[in-house]
């Protein structure tokens, strides 16, 4: 392929060279993980009971996030894409506040309110529901650092849309609730997709909060490291008996799973914009 | 523009029933294993206990209530103590690697009773890829694992009780060969602690992990962990190895401050409790006596571990009646602890 002139060879060259560099770094431990577990491995993985139970936790719970994420964000979003008014950015950037602390520090914070000896926690306690652990308490954990992502996505999806759209509805004399789900949400749902997918994401890979907050029933990345503290990173055989599929194989298994999906979120994505 | 804008709603709608489907497919095959469960067991304890107790469960346990739902945390002992103290999480089962974290830390509020039932040994743990492997021998470990360039692994003293053993064992061997209890302790956790050679972390068992990798060259950890994992390790004098209830009072000449508290050496012994605020104590009694029974036994036993004969009760009235029966079923005498 010849290269047409003018063409900054020595500039490209540079810039290949330092981003092949990072792609190496970011490319590399995923596909050790996944070539370093043998099939018979990934065979194990998928055949243990709780293995594939967590990752189909992570799955759903991932998803009721994003759903949460979305029927309770958009609503934020088009408030603080749309609306002047006073502390408007003391609120954008307290919601920003759960994607910049430590995963340990949220689920620290997520315990001091909603733990059963705490304010809210308390509360529910007396009605013999327990806010921490189970999917009530992964999910609660899972929204709370990841929902600003799909906010953040649909707030500049609203500031960017033409405000003569809304206007020509409400002109033509629709109802604010008609024009907002037959004009503004088809005009940003992308952006909604986008901000779920985000929300999905974060959400899948999250361990630190959880360790604090729900434990259990473990999420795949809480079940990897039990496997990990508890055998090490491969296989635990004793006496011919299969004690525990190793770490790696179940973490190779869940990648494998993961891009699946997003694979999957890609095309449908792409299909759509079309 | 109205065509593109109807066609995107056939598609948000296709994908939300098939991310329906999907999650509500997800969720049907974790509610199959969900808490909601009629018999659940929850478990806390030692990191190194979580190898023999999970065969316990799965299979002895499992075989007598099928549907149970299983769910653990295996951490450093006094962080697994910590959960049910502070973080106010309640559990069927508490086990500690340190006999003493029930009447200090779970008494009188969460646990009345103890059961003391197995002891280990500490150990010097490595792989044929450590420095100097070929060279290290029960005689010549304090003078190996302390050259320069040799990393050590060890867990800390203030989450898990193997850290304050590790400091035991170091600080009776420099009594034992040195006749100074500080030598050898200098050497590491002042001397490599400043070189970066001394590795710390909050829980005992990642430190396997770390072995397998590379990371550390010699871990000081308990001989379970060694031959559960199938690594090699030295059998050590039990003047320093802390494994001889006889010598409890030669233990007792070192002391280590953990969580602000004076703890004296002492041999290693493992306890187990069902909390008082236990959300099923029936399935918390069906372990316990699971535990003690023959199979139970040889797994502790395979996994490393000592199961003592007699065992040590502390407020035998307090214990259920079907645990000290299950005891005493198994030929195993009870005495009451200390």
């Amino acid at each position: 392929m010849p290269l047409s002139p003018g063409f900054p060879l020595r500039f490209v060259v540079v810039l290949s060279a330092l981003s092949g560099v990072l792609f190496f770094l970011l490319v590399s431990p995923v596909l050790s993980l996944i070539l370093g577990s043998s099939v018979s491995g990934l065979i194990l993985a998928v055949t243990n009971p709780e293995a594939i139970s967590s990752i189909a936790l992570t799955i759903y719970t991932s998803a009721l996030t994003a759903t949460v994420a979305v029927v309770l964000g958009v609503p934020l979003g088009y408030l603080l894409g749309k609306y002047q008014f006073r502390g408007r950015s003391l609120v954008d950037s307290i919601i920003e506040i759960p994607l910049m602390i430590p995963h340990t520090v949220a689920g620290i914070a997520l315990i001091t309110i909603f733990g059963s000896a705490e304010l809210v926690g308390a509360l529910f306690r007396g009605y013999g529901l327990r806010l921490t652990n189970d999917v009530v308490g992964i999910v609660l954990t899972l929204v709370f650092v990841s929902a600003t992502y799909t906010v953040k996505q649909v707030e500049e999806a609203i500031k960017s849309l033409d405000p003569k759209l809304e206007l020509v509805s409400r002109s033509l004399g629709a109802s604010t609730t008609f024009t907002f789900f037959n004009v503004t949400l088809p005009s940003i749902w992308r952006s909604v997709v986008t901000g779920a997918i985000l929300t999905w994401a974060r959400a899948s890979s999250e361990v630190g909060a959880l360790f604090i907050m729900a434990y259990y029933p473990p999420v795949a990345s809480i079940l990897i490291w039990n496997l990990y503290a508890g055998y090490g990173l491969h296989e635990s055989v004793s006496n011919g008996v299969v004690l525990s599929p190793g770490a790696v194989n179940v973490a190779a298994l869940m990648i494998l799973i993961n891009l699946g999906i997003f694979v999957l979120f890609k095309i449908v994505q792409r299909k759509r914009g079309s | 523009m109205s065509l593109i804008v109807k066609y995107g709603k056939v598609l948000l709608l296709l994908a939300t029933v098939i991310g329906l489907v999907v999650g509500y497919g997800a969720g049907y095959y974790v509610g199959l294993s969900s808490a909601h469960q009629p018999t659940t067991l929850l478990v806390d304890a030692a990191g190194t206990l979580q190898v023999p107790f999970n065969s316990i469960v799965n299979n002895v346990l499992r075989s007598e209530y099928p549907s149970l739902s299983y769910n653990y945390i295996f951490e450093g002992s006094r962080l697994a103590a910590n959960e049910i103290t502070e973080a106010n999480k309640s559990f069927d089962i508490y086990a500690s690697a340190d006999y003493r974290l029930i009447p200090e830390k779970l008494m009188p509020s969460y646990a009345s009773w103890y059961i003391i039932f197995a002891s280990n040994s500490m150990t010097v743990m490595y792989t044929n890829q450590s420095r100097y492997a070929s060279e290290i021998t029960p005689a010549n470990w304090y003078q190996v694992i302390t050259r320069p360039g040799v990393i050590v692994g060890v867990s800390d003293k203030d989450t898990d009780p193997s850290g304050s053993q590790a400091i035991f064992m170091v600080e009776l061997a420099g009594l034992l060969y040195y006749g100074n209890s500080s030598y050898i302790y200098d050497q590491l956790y002042v001397t490599k602690a400043a070189n970066h050679e001394l590795i710390v972390v909050p829980t005992e068992t990642t430190l396997d992990a770390q072995l397998e990798t590379g990371a550390v060259d010699y871990v000081l950890t308990y001989s379970s962990e060694a031959i559960s994992h199938k690594l090699q390790y030295l059998n050590l004098d039990p003047k320093v190895n802390l494994s001889n209830l006889t010598l409890a009072n030669w233990y007792s000449q070192v002391n280590v401050t953990a969580e602000g508290k004076l703890s004296k050496g002492g041999p290693i012994l493992y306890d187990v409790t069902i909390p008082s605020n236990s959300p099923d104590p029936a399935m918390g009694e069906a372990f316990i006596k699971d535990l003690f029974s023959a199979q139970g036994q040889d797994i502790l036993r395979s996994s490393g571990l000592q199961p003592l004969n007699p065992v040590y009760v502390y407020n035998q009235s307090a214990v259920p009646s079907d645990i000290i029966q299950a005891i005493q079923q198994s030929g195993i005498t009870i005495e009451p602890a200390p």
